[in-house]
Formats: structure tokens, C-alpha cells, sequence
């Protein structure tokens, strides 16, 4: 399978521009390290296939995935697993918030009161 | 001699606070009042601190309706209430009806303050009609329970449900979710037919549009409450 330059520019750039991205994100702190952990090396990932997709292809065709679709497939799953990890870690988070907001209220309206 | 607390959840309700709290006060002088504001931005707040002896709970963070309410219950729970009201803060509900609630509430029942037919046609609109009409119908056919006004906020219950509510309330439409579970726990649903006054103040936060997407929620809620554990059911909440 070969790689057309057009094709090779898109990803080239897309990938340099996610890259960009993310680690400006977790430069000004508006990632936690924890989840830095997880970015960082998916960044670089991103960058080295973009940079050389001609690899990609190549280490598929070594593992017997001979079309690229499946690696796409793997990627959209991966995906999926860490958006649901984020959604169920965000609910928690939202319920926990509540819980402190609400103490909160409540001993506002206990020290009012006495 | 029950102890009983009216919760009034409000969000930026300055204008009609005053007479709910003015309405509950003349009507059901037995009841103490918990206002509980949810993040306002005009002055609920010090409109409601104006009142003696009225509780004022305020939120620094917006909680969602569901979470105004649970936090006047948990506060209620602490402070040794066994008997609650929750209406409106927006003058919907008449303070003549608590009586009437308060009659009915018995440990294991949710009294349900019920529109009737003729105020249907005056105080809601026909997106909340369709609403009403089809909640209705899914409690009727997938409970075999008769829920008339599901979505109505004038609830009354005792201290079993509110240890329940304190334990879980849903966040943004806890109505339906909540009776749902309930039913689903074996309590009981007693419809009470109250009559709503027309808003004076402001206007309702449910527009066509918002109607859609809230049956929609709500309907999504309703089915998912059907396979998720109940939280309503097994060992009570306990006061830390």
C-alpha cells in the first residue's frame, strides 16, 4: 500500500497540530499530571505515525493486520474505553462537588443560626 | 406531634419568593420554612433572609434542581424534621393545599399534589400538557401504578422517603426518576388534586424547545431506572 505526499502532508500536519495541542494543555496546567501520563505518550505516538506512515503500514503488515481499517478500529476503541473512563470519572466527580456543596450550605445555615 | 418543614427550592426567584414564603406563613403556620437557593443571581437570598424564622440554605455552586432539594432534606433529616413539603419558589403552587398534602402522608406514601383537569388549560401550556398526558401513560402501562401528574413538584412525604431522597436524588429532572424508583422500592403514590395559581412573576423554564429535550431526558431516565440498581431500596441512609 502505498502513501500519496497529498495524504502525507494531511497527516504530517494534523499530527504535529494535536501534538501542539496537548502539550500545550498540559504545559499551562489545565491537564493533571495523572492524566498527562496518559497524553504524553499518545502525543508523541501521534507524531511519529503522522511524521512516518509508511511504518504504520509496515508493523501492520508484521502483526497480519493488512488493513489499515483495523488499525482504525483499534484506535476508535481505544478511544471509546478512555472517553468512558473520563465520563464515569467526571459523574463522580460531579456527584462528589454536590455532596461538598451541600455540606457546605449546611454549615453556613448552622453558624447563621447560632 | 410531627415536626413538619416546607422546602422551597428557588433560582433566581427575588420577585416571588417573598409571597411563597408570605403564602406558606398565612396558610400552614405549623410548617417551618427552608428556602433553599441554588446559586441565584439577583438577591433571593436576602429577600428570604428578610422573613424570621425562615432557614435560608444557600448554594455557592449551581446544584441542579435535584440537588436544591436534597440539600433541604438533608438539612430537614438533621435538624430532626419527619415530615416534608416541596413546592415551588416560584408561586405555582398554593400554600392552601399543604393541609390538604399533609393529611394524606403517610410513612410509606409520596402524596403527589395533583393538577386537575380545568387548571391544565389555564396555568400550563400544551407542550407540558403532551408532557403530562405521556408520562402518564408510560407510569400507567410499565408500573400499573396511576401517577396523574408525574412531573408535578408540590410533593409531600415522610421521613422514610426523605431518607431515601437524602440518600439519591436526581441531579436535573428528579420528578419521574424519583417516583419511578419509588414505586419500584414498594412505596406508595397518593395523587391529591390541588389547584395552581397562575405565574405572576417571571416565566417558566420550559419552552418548546426545552420541552423536547426534557421528555426525551426524562423518558431515557425512566427506561434506564428500570435496570439500574435501585438506590431506593436495602439499608437507608444514615446521618453521619
Amino acid at each position: 500500500m502505498e502513501i500519496t505526499i497529498t495524504a502525507r502532508i494531511i497527516f504530517g500536519a494534523t499530527s504535529i497540530l494535536i501534538t501542539a495541542f496537548i502539550l500545550y494543555f498540559i504545559g499551562n496546567n489545565s491537564i493533571k499530571e495523572k492524566y498527562s501520563l496518559l497524553w504524553l505518550p499518545l502525543a508523541f505516538l501521534f507524531l511519529f505515525f503522522g511524521l512516518f506512515p509508511n511504518l504504520l503500514v509496515k508493523i501492520s503488515s508484521l502483526i497480519h493486520l493488512h488493513y489499515i481499517t483495523v488499525i482504525l478500529l483499534c484506535v476508535i476503541f481505544i478511544f471509546t474505553c478512555m472517553l468512558l473512563y473520563l465520563t464515569i470519572r467526571l459523574s463522580s466527580l460531579r456527584e462528589d462537588v454536590k455532596k461538598l456543596a451541600q455540606e457546605i450550605s449546611i454549615f453556613k445555615a448552622k453558624k447563621n443560626a447560632a | 406531634m410531627s415536626k413538619i418543614a416546607v422546602i422551597i427550592p428557588a433560582k433566581n426567584e427575588a420577585q416571588n419568593i417573598g409571597r411563597v414564603i408570605e403564602d406558606v406563613r398565612s396558610n400552614a403556620p405549623q410548617c417551618d420554612i427552608i428556602v433553599v437557593d441554588d446559586h441565584s443571581a439577583d438577591n433571593t437570598v436576602q429577600t428570604a433572609e428578610m422573613f424570621e424564622r425562615v432557614t435560608v440554605l444557600s448554594s455557592s455552586i449551581s446544584l441542579g434542581i435535584g440537588g436544591a432539594v436534597q440539600l433541604g432534606v438533608l438539612y430537614a433529616l438533621k435538624q430532626g424534621y419527619d415530615t416534608l413539603v416541596r413546592m415551588d419558589g416560584d408561586g405555582q403552587h398554593n400554600g392552601f393545599f399543604i393541609d390538604k398534602l399533609l393529611s394524606k402522608v403517610k410513612d410509606n406514601v409520596l402524596v403527589v399534589g395533583t393538577r386537575c383537569g380545568a387548571d391544565f388549560k389555564t396555568s400550563s401550556d400544551m407542550a407540558r400538557k403532551i408532557g403530562g398526558w405521556y408520562f402518564r401513560l408510560l407510569f400507567r402501562f410499565f408500573t400499573r401504578t396511576n401517577v396523574l401528574d408525574p412531573t408535578s413538584g408540590f410533593i409531600c412525604f415522610g421521613k422514610s422517603i426523605a431518607e431515601k431522597f437524602a440518600r439519591y436524588y436526581p441531579l436535573d429532572y428528579p420528578e419521574i426518576e424519583s417516583t419511578m424508583l419509588l414505586i419500584r422500592a414498594g412505596y406508595r403514590i397518593e395523587c391529591e388534586e390541588v389547584r395552581m395559581n397562575p405565574r405572576k412573576q417571571g416565566r417558566s423554564s420550559i419552552s418548546w424547545f426545552y420541552s423536547l429535550v426534557y421528555m426525551i431526558a426524562v423518558s431515557l431516565a425512566f427506561f434506564i431506572s428500570f435496570f439500574k440498581d435501585n438506590p431506593y431500596k436495602g439499608q437507608s441512609w444514615k446521618s453521619p
